[in-house]
């Protein structure tokens, strides 16, 4: 069994995807444990509700692993992944617009969140940083947590975002130009 | 090409290397841009590293909470579905043999006949008009004295398909009383 999860460490996202598609729940697992973190974060920064977020986490790897018998890798698995990711936001959008969101402090979580540092300054920059972030049209803030946050390239964002590649530079050359604006008296 | 010299020096420079030295025209404005692009620079440096900083990570147990999930609808769609289907199946079959049921019962009723049967004028077709719809009669009683003027009433024609038997379907003192019988 060591053995067997060491191996599936070794293996691509798209071997693991045709694994779980053909019922390998250690393959599902070994793709719950590298992507659940990235995949909270991207949420974290659009909804800023740790709940919302961790749901949004599960919804996408349920989605997945149903998805998991048909999956053909055409490109790369990440464009895949937030494709998906970014489909459930738009829905978690539409949704919060009916019913408004009740905005938590990811300090005041229960749970524990990484690197926890209680310098007043980080959290207050956090805080800014969150406020510029929200305040970014829905494209402009998943073009930008696609590239800087996820590292994918503007071919990928573009096929992730079903956009041009010349509209995913406009989006984050935008972003970057809001958030600096925003952020210009604590950067 | 060469920029435009000029006597004007910096003093800064002036220190640095101990002794005057002439300067472009725009060096302070070219600094001035550069330490302002270096700045910009610095923050699009702070802004990535504060996009790469993941504040929050996922409760502990979450990839099991998630991994029963998906065994949960596994077990769903391997065995609930087709339990369901399988109930729909014996559902509509169940349904089928009622309505069957029910539809022979009301083929097989015999009110209808029997009301027909007890009056003894409408004993022989021949005596009464008819108007032939398929292999079925729509009987007229006598008092009706030309067929043509019998109301064309779609939905008795409608009611003739699929009677076995005789059957009165309407009785008015003006048209009579019409009935069906088989050919």
């Amino acid at each position: 069994m060591q053995v067997e999860i060491k191996d599936l460490k070794k293996e691509h996202d798209e071997q693991l995807m045709q694994k779980a598609g053909i019922g390998d729940e250690a393959a599902i697992e070994e793709i719950i444990n590298r992507w659940k973190n990235p995949l909270i974060n991207f949420f974290y920064r659009s909804l800023r509700s740790f709940e919302q977020s961790e749901d949004l986490t599960q919804t996408v790897f349920i989605r997945l692993y149903r998805a998991a018998p048909n999956y053909v890798p055409k490109a790369k698995f990440s464009t895949y992944l937030f494709q998906i990711a970014r489909h459930l936001l738009i829905n978690e959008y539409r949704r919060s617009v009916r019913k408004p969101l009740t905005i938590c402090d990811p300090l005041e979580f229960t749970t524990t969140p990484a690197n926890l540092n209680n310098d007043l300054r980080i959290k207050e920059i956090e805080e800014l940083f969150s406020n510029a972030l929200d305040e970014l049209p829905e494209t402009q803030k998943t073009a930008l947590l696609l590239y800087k946050q996820q590292e994918l390239s503007y071919k990928e964002i573009s096929d992730t975002m079903d956009a041009s590649e010349s509209a995913v530079k406009t989006w984050i050359f935008r972003a970057r130009q809001n958030l600096k604006e925003a952020l210009k008296d604590i950067l | 090409m060469k920029s435009e010299k000029t006597n004007s020096f910096d003093p800064v420079i002036e220190k640095i290397f101990g002794e005057k030295v002439t300067c472009s025209n725009d060096f302070t404005k070219r600094t001035i841009e550069r330490i302002s692009m270096e700045d910009q620079q610095q923050v699009d440096l702070k802004i990535d590293e504060i996009l790469k900083y993941y504040p929050i990570e996922t409760s502990t147990g979450f990839s099991e909470k998630t991994l029963r999930l998906i065994r949960l609808e596994n077990n769903y769609n391997k065995k609930i579905i087709p339990l369901f289907k399988n109930l729909v199946g014996l559902t509509a079959i169940a349904a089928a043999i009622v309505f069957a049921f029910i539809s022979v019962k009301k083929i097989n009723e015999p009110i209808l006949t029997e009301k027909f049967s007890a009056s003894n004028k409408y004993n022989s077709l021949n005596s009464i008009p008819t108007i032939q719809v398929r292999n079925k009669y729509v009987v007229a009683q006598n008092n009706v004295d030309d067929v043509n003027k019998l109301p064309v009433m779609t939905d008795i024609f409608l009611m003739a398909e699929g009677l076995l038997d005789a059957q009165i379907l309407l009785q008015d003192e003006n048209i009579g009383t019409l009935a069906i019988v088989t050919d």
